[in-house]
């Protein structure tokens, strides 16, 4: 089946007269990990946001499952439920434990029973490594491990894919592999995603596809081995350059 | 040398009793040795003045004036009112109706700040918001079992419970309302919001209860009356829900855009996103102003006297005209006034325990909250 | 760009602009648009009934409308104003009779309360302990009783245990204090050397002011002799020109003293309960302002060798005032309304001679409740307008 999950034809947006996303076509596979990368400014996160609704565009077209994105409130709310998203900044509901955050849109949203709520929630936090912190409230809880109380809650509404904005820039390195390593658990079960991260050594382990933009546009979009080894494209390798010669000495 | 300089004060200090370092403070600072001197004398004065009146010398049974020692205070005219000052006309056969509507405030407010038990927030929420009707209803009557009582003569600590829990409850609702709509995106929506909320504001209470009881009875069909007790309360809830919702969009103001957005992505409406993750981060982070204004409200119920109405405060004004106990004004006033200050003292002692209890609550700001 | 992305680029540019959302947004402003003018119809709607049912109700009950009776004789006297007033005065006049003596209370309200806090607000902070301590026993007190109640106290207990009137208090001579009322000396004749002196001391502050403008400007500090030969000179002007005029001085006349001014016990009942129960607020705000200058600017400043009486003087307070400002605003907002409680005690106030005796009168509610609503909305407007040009004046660019 090569029908994509997520297509995104020719889309634009301006703000104002400057332009962020400039004419962007994107096909994501199911079950196939994309990463989304690029200096800052590239327009990435917001190719991201255009996702799953929350942000404008003002040409072309974005599709889940084949059904276009339309803004009427109502379609939004449908297609939120397919499509979960991880923020940089967990955005976490404080007033609310562990267990709660991760069940709450379930019940509600979902209109799932408590009980059967609660049971998928633990699973849901197990999976995470969290089961333990299932009564805790947000602020006892490390950076590394909100994030995975957020995972786990993007993952309990059951979503066709998973949006990630940058889930580990707001983490100390501790816990960078903590969240990684969740990642890469989910992209190897199956897991539909779209990544936009700086994590070069995590994108080559675990993406299928290596998406370089800048300047609102798609420089680049091929498997990682091509991306990584074998581009062509002289700004790709100024920018992979420039981050190995960051850190070496 | 300087080692031992460094050194010397503490060893003169470890030696010196308490008084001689209070001795050492006052003589380096003359002036305020004095100011002290000068307030404890005067504090001292007073305070046996107080007591010397109120307890010693006072008179707490007694038929009228003239059994009363003239060089205390009467106390004997509080106790024989007593069953009016705190409910009024009320019949005396009905009055049980009359303490339940009294006592029902206070119980729910000491069950809120309990020990946790299982359905506690069921319980004192569904109390406080069914408190309005049902207190209504028990204190009018007019049901089998319950015989009708006019609001005429629903007066003192009755009458000032159930206006101020009413008009608190009621306008509560009105406030999240007005607050939402004051910050919504709709420019219409805004304008009239804030039109409203700066209009209940920007008036004296005493003049929007004057309001209330002349203008009201012309907007309602003709025909159509109302007692003066509802439209005394329409006006006091408006105004409450004005300075409410100023306070609740206080709270809003601090909620990050972050979580409107994760919310967003898991699929909330507008309402359910308000009620399970907006609303409950924001009442929760402005609850001593929420306290401060439900403190103010409770004083503001004596205004209610000025359109007739037999509040606590009118209806010792009152009895303070009859023939058996002229002149007892002090008396009067003083049990009034330790009426409203437990009870306002006691609520904003409420409120700083659930300011230290509540993690991560946010401490309350300069002056947090109305000086009215 | 490899083949795949070219691929993909073209394939957009075939698929065209389907949906565009241009549309998109333009229906989203239309929804927009009409839930606003839905809001708007239904607002209207109500509006349409109240007016009808206000008219019928008026008919029903023969009451006249129009805002012709401004004009019209009111018949009753007033017994305490600022300007001349009879009972031939007219509704209009006794309107601005009420609205003075409301401009009267609130203005001596807020300066004396004003000052009162500030007093207890810095005790509130003294290192002092019973100065401490007293000051927050006051604040706590005054506070958890409702305003109505103070002023019933001081109308009801105190001033009534003042002595008679053959008995007033003599204040220096020219004063007297009795339960019926304060008696100040008035001026009865201006001569032109007062007026001079005045207008001398006017001079005399603006120029000080100006001279205190300039070196704060170069970051100075005025001199205290300076300031003191200032003040000084400012205040014997004043003192002059007061002592040329010639003072109406009260003198017992039968049962009542005869000239000067009286000042009713109501309206000193209501001034001195505003001003103690605002003042106690006035203290927390204070109190609050002083705390929030971190501890930190009075570390750096001693350690810069200031004195404490500087340190508060040029770091503490500046600092305080800003956080102050707008819940102090706040307060005097307040305390404006509040002094519509005259109707409480009887002093005439716009509330008590306008809304509640005109009213009475002539019926003519839907005019003066506008009237009387239109001057507090203005009022509390203004104060908001002056808050929002100092906070606006004195932001401090944060980083």
């Amino acid at each position: 089946m090569s029908e994509p999950l997520i297509a995104v034809r020719s889309l634009s947006k301006w703000y104002g007269a400057w332009c962020a996303l400039d004419r962007i076509s994107l096909h994501v596979k199911a079950g196939s990990c994309t990463v989304l990368c690029g200096p800052s400014g590239s327009g990435k996160s917001t190719l991201l946001r255009c996702l799953n609704g929350l942000e404008e565009w003002e040409e072309g077209e974005v599709s889940i499952g084949g059904t276009p994105v339309a803004h009427r409130a109502r379609d939004l709310r449908r297609l939120r439920r397919e499509v979960g998203m991880v923020f940089q900044s967990f955005n976490l509901f404080p007033h609310l434990d562990a267990l709660t955050n991760v069940t709450l849109a379930p019940r509600v949203v979902g209109r799932r029973r408590r009980t059967e709520a609660e049971q998928a929630g633990m699973a849901l936090l197990d999976r995470v490594g969290l089961a333990g912190h299932a009564r805790k409230l947000p602020a006892d809880l490390s950076g590394g491990q909100q994030q995975r109380v957020a995972i786990a809650r993007a993952l309990a509404m059951q979503p066709r894919a998973l949006l990630f904005d940058e889930p580990t820039s707001a983490l100390d390195p501790e816990s960078i592999k903590e969240v990684l390593d969740v990642i890469v658990g989910l992209a190897k079960s199956g897991t539909t995603m779209v990544v936009v991260t700086h994590e070069m050594g995590f994108a080559r382990h675990v993406a299928d596809e290596v998406v370089f933009m800048d300047k609102g546009r798609i420089v680049e979009a091929s498997d990682p081995d091509t991306f990584f080894d074998r581009t062509v494209s002289d700004r790709i390798r100024c920018f992979l350059g420039h981050r190995d010669r960051a850190y070496s000495n | 040398m300087a080692a031992a300089r460094l050194h010397g004060p503490s060893i003169r200090r470890r030696f010196a009793s308490r008084a001689g370092v209070l001795l050492a403070m006052a003589a380096a600072h003359p002036f305020s040795l004095l100011v002290t001197l000068v307030l404890l004398y005067a504090a001292w004065i007073v305070g046996e003045r107080i007591v010397s009146w109120g307890i010693i010398h006072a008179t707490f049974i007694a038929d009228d004036r003239s059994g009363c020692n003239p060089g205390g205070a009467c106390w004997a005219f509080v106790v024989n009112r007593l069953p009016q000052f705190l409910f009024g006309f009320y019949p005396e056969a009905e009055r049980w109706r009359a303490l339940a509507a009294v006592l029902a405030p206070p119980a729910l407010m000491l069950l809120a700040v309990a020990p946790e038990f299982r359905g506690r927030r069921l319980v004192v929420a569904a109390g406080f918001s069914l408190y309005p009707l049902l207190a209504f209803a028990l204190l009018a009557g007019g049901l089998p079992g319950l015989p009708a009582v006019s609001t005429e003569r629903w007066g003192g600590l009755t009458l000032t419970m159930l206006v101020g829990m009413s008009a608190f409850v009621l306008s509560f609702p009105l406030a999240i309302l007005l607050a939402l709509a004051r910050t919504s995106s709709l420019p219409a929506l805004r304008l009239v919001a804030a039109g409203f909320i700066e209009f209940w504001r920007g008036l004296p209470l005493v003049a929007i209860l004057f309001m209330s009881v002349i203008m009201l009875p012309l907007f309602l069909p003709p025909g159509v009356e109302a007692p003066r007790l509802s439209l005394a309360l329409a006006g006091i809830t408006f105004y409450s829900a004005a300075y409410l919702a100023e306070v609740v969009r206080g709270g809003l103001q601090g909620i990050g855009r972050g979580q409107y957005e994760a919310a967003g992505a898991l699929g909330f409406g507008f309402w359910s996103m308000q009620g399970y993750v907006v609303l409950p981060q924001a009442l929760r982070s402005v609850v001593p102003a929420i306290v401060n204004a439900a403190i103010a409200l409770f004083k503001d119920t004596t205004y209610v006297m000025v359109v007739g109405l037999f509040d606590l405060l009118n209806i010792v004004v009152a009895g303070l005209s009859d023939a058996n106990w002229i002149g007892l004004a002090a008396e009067g006033y003083v049990f009034v006034g330790v009426i409203y200050w437990t009870i306002c003292f006691g609520m904003s002692r409420m409120s700083a325990r659930f300011e230290h209890g509540a993690q991560g609550a946010r401490p309350a700001g300069a002056a947090a909250g109305a000086g009215r | 760009m490899t083949t795949a992305a070219a691929d993909l680029v073209d394939e957009g540019e075939r698929a065209g602009r389907i949906g565009a959302p241009r549309s998109r947004q333009a229906r989203r402003r239309r929804v927009a648009l009409l839930q606003q003018l839905v809001l708007l119809g239904a607002l209207a709607a109500v509006a349409f009934v109240i007016v009808r049912n206000t008219i019928v109700n008026l008919q029903a009950r023969g009451l006249a409308s129009g805002f012709d009776f401004l004009w019209q004789e009111a018949g009753f006297n007033v017994g305490f104003s600022l300007i001349a007033v009879d009972a031939s005065s007219s509704y209009g006049r006794i309107f601005l009779v009420g609205l003075l003596n409301s401009l009267l209370v609130a203005a001596v309200g807020i300066v004396a309360a004003t000052l009162l806090g500030f007093v207890i607000g810095l005790a509130r902070v003294s290192p002092n302990v019973p100065a401490r301590l007293l000051s927050k026993g006051y604040v706590e007190l005054v506070r958890n009783l409702p305003l109505l109640l103070h002023l019933l106290l001081w109308q009801g207990v105190i001033l009534r245990s003042l002595p008679t009137v053959r008995e007033a208090l003599d204040l220096g001579g020219v004063a007297f204090l009795s339960n019926r009322g304060l008696y100040l000396p008035a001026p009865a004749a201006w001569p032109a050397m007062s007026l001079l002196l005045l207008i001398g001391a006017v001079v005399a502050t603006v120029a000080g002011l100006l001279l205190a403008r300039r070196t704060h400007r170069r970051q100075e500090l005025l001199s205290p002799l300076t300031a003191a030969t200032i003040a000084g000179l400012v205040l014997a002007l004043l003192v002059g020109s007061a002592a040329v005029i010639g003072w109406d001085v009260p003198a017992l006349k039968g049962f009542d003293y005869r000239g000067g001014i009286k000042i009713m016990p109501e309206l000193a009942a209501l001034i001195a309960a505003l001003t103690l129960y605002n003042a106690a607020f006035i203290a927390e705000i204070v109190r609050a302002g002083i705390q929030s200058v971190d501890e930190g600017q009075r570390q750096a400043a001693t350690a810069l060798g200031l004195s404490p009486r500087l340190i508060m003087r040029l770091v503490i307070v500046p600092q305080a005032i800003r956080v102050m400002v707008p819940p102090m605003a706040n307060q005097y907002a307040h305390l404006i309304k509040a002094s519509a409680l005259a109707t409480v005690v009887g002093f005439p106030d716009l509330v008590n001679v306008f809304m509640g005796t005109s009213l009475n009168q002539t019926g003519r509610a839907v005019e003066i409740v506008v009237m009387t609503a239109a001057v507090y909305l203005t009022l509390t407007a203004g104060v908001g307008l002056v808050t929002s040009w100092y906070e606006r004046r004195v932001k401090l660019v944060e980083r």
